[in-house]
């Protein structure tokens, strides 16, 4: 069974994604061999009203339920967020929660004494058992207008809330370079002695086989396969772990068999 | 057949004895590209001079098959028309690329005549790095890379320099204004290595370009071959585009087949 931990539903605000309805994901999935994919808000990263999105979202899992799984965008800072959170994991059955500091603007772990809304966010995902996905850069930075030019999420405060939320089980996953920013993380995790992380695969590049170093470094078990569809092409990362020199297990294991254990799917 | 236009050197020949490295280094590199289907590859020297050069050469002897060389340039340097004249008759040299140098930004890649006019004489292409600048992001890029050129240069090095075939890389960064700066010369080309795989960025390549004037590239080592080739591959565009874009316009304007 091969699980995409990463797509996205709605509008990009930059340029048209030509897939960006439900059915356009299915579609996409249906092309590249995926069989069950999380999905995401892309309207929620950037609408006010974010809860339109994850609604978006819920109601599209809702006609798909064998197909699509619900993770929940949530911004810390915007009033009504553990509300609206329980009402996407009653409701919609939302199995995780995904954070875009880089375009909500807010850090990971300068709260943590204050007791702020992240580290309240942190708490309630810790006790609900719900996954953090920490996305540190949605598009390549180089590719945003100038316009509108948004920081990726710092790598070395990734780690640092890795460290700081032990209860909290997180997927890493990033943008530009994201290769170089993994062998960081995971180097500041080894000193820390934490292993309450997984690595997403879709940011991965080089070098030419960058995940077959990865799995040397930190093993299979803790790298998710993930596509973010429709933004970059579905098949890329699904074919950098099908090339990739490392064993028939740890492909399994990577393309969907760590997933169905981080989500508790049938397998 | 499918040809990379853009594999940079692995690592940096660093003294003679280092040779045997580089060679297992390549080797490893090309046994990961033949595995994803790629035929040829355009090996970039990391440096400029006569070593380089050397390097490249005993690399294509290792590899003969395989690797198709491309001389580095220096925009410092008036020996370099002259340097390509023999690497390219003697040696067989394809090509030559241009980077940014520490104290020649790609803002000078106009005062480099000489070398255009002798690549367009030796009907070998510049492959040249290339990254925009954009209002609003001139106080931004500097910090995440140094390389980036007016988009005015497409348009004069379109108008000056006709005969000679140029193919900017990585999509000229910002890709749609870039393609469309370049669309009215038909000299002016464009490989798609090096950035993540965009959804999108290629299909529009060929709607303002053409499919004639767009390559594959990989920019290994710092980029995956899966990730490169389904830019191409799993693009929405036809089964003929994928197959010039991949290979044949490679193996026209670097005339491969000998047919020149």
């Amino acid at each position: 069974m091969i699980v995409d931990l990463n797509a996205l539903l709605g509008r990009w605000p930059f340029a048209p994604l030509k897939y960006e309805s439900a059915e356009d994901i299915l579609g996409l999935m249906d092309r590249a061999g995926i069989e069950q994919a999380v999905v995401t808000s892309l309207n929620s990263v950037f609408y006010y009203d974010a809860e339109i999105g994850n609604r978006e979202v819920g109601e599209a899992v809702k006609r798909h339920p064998d197909r699509l799984i619900p993770f929940v965008v949530i911004n810390p800072h915007l009033l009504r967020w553990k509300e609206h959170l329980r009402e996407c994991v009653e409701t919609y059955g939302a199995k995780g929660i995904k954070l875009h500091p880089d375009f909500h603007k807010y850090s990971l772990v300068a709260d943590r004494r204050a007791g702020g809304e992240v580290t309240k966010l942190m708490e309630e995902a810790a006790t609900r058992g719900l996954p953090v996905y920490i996305q540190t850069s949605l598009y390549d930075m180089r590719h945003h207008p100038g316009y509108c030019f948004v920081w990726e999420a710092p790598i070395a405060e990734v780690a640092q809330a890795l460290e700081l939320y032990p209860r909290n089980t997180f997927v890493v996953g990033g943008g530009r370079w994201f290769g170089s920013r993994v062998r960081e993380l995971v180097k500041h995790a080894e000193r820390a002695g934490i292993q309450n992380f997984s690595i997403a695969t879709d940011g991965i590049g080089g070098p030419w086989d960058g995940l077959r170093g990865l799995v040397k470094q930190i093993g299979s078990s803790r790298i998710l396969f993930s596509s973010r569809t429709p933004i970059l092409y579905s098949e890329a990362s699904k074919e950098l772990i099908e090339q990739s020199e490392i064993g028939p297990e740890d492909k399994a294991k990577i393309l969907g068999g760590n997933a169905a254990r981080l989500l508790n799917l049938p397998t | 057949m499918i040809v990379d236009i853009h594999a940079h050197l692995p690592r940096p020949l660093r003294g003679t004895d280092a040779m045997d490295e580089l060679v297992s280094t390549t080797a490893e590199m090309i046994g990961v590209a033949r595995r994803a289907g790629i035929d040829k590859q355009v090996i970039l020297a990391l440096e400029y001079g006569v070593q380089a050069n050397e390097t490249l050469r005993e690399l294509v002897r290792r590899f003969p098959d395989h690797l198709v060389p491309f001389m580095r340039a220096s925009f410092v340097d008036d020996a370099g028309p002259a340097m390509l004249e023999e690497c390219v008759r003697k040696y067989g040299f394809k090509g030559v690329k241009l980077h940014e140098e520490p104290r020649f930004p790609l803002t000078g890649l106009l005062g480099f005549h000489a070398l255009y006019r002798k690549a367009a004489e030796l009907a070998v292409p510049v492959l040249t790095h290339s990254w925009h600048e954009e209002e609003g992001l001139v106080d931004i890029l500097p910090r995440m890379h140094t390389s980036y050129f007016p988009m005015a240069i497409l348009e004069d090095l379109g108008k000056r320099y006709p005969e000679t075939t140029f193919i900017f890389a990585h999509a000229g960064g910002i890709w749609v204004k870039a393609f469309q700066a370049a669309q009215p010369f038909p000299n002016l080309c464009f490989d798609m290595s090096g950035f993540d795989p965009e959804r999108g960025i290629v299909e529009k390549a060929v709607e303002v370009l053409g499919p004639e004037r767009v390559f594959f590239g990989s920019d290994v080592p710092g980029r995956s071959y899966a990730a490169q080739l389904a830019k191409v591959r799993y693009a929405d565009i036809s089964e003929r585009d994928k197959s010039l874009i991949l290979g044949e316009n490679a193996i026209r304007v670097l005339n491969l087949e000998g047919r020149r």
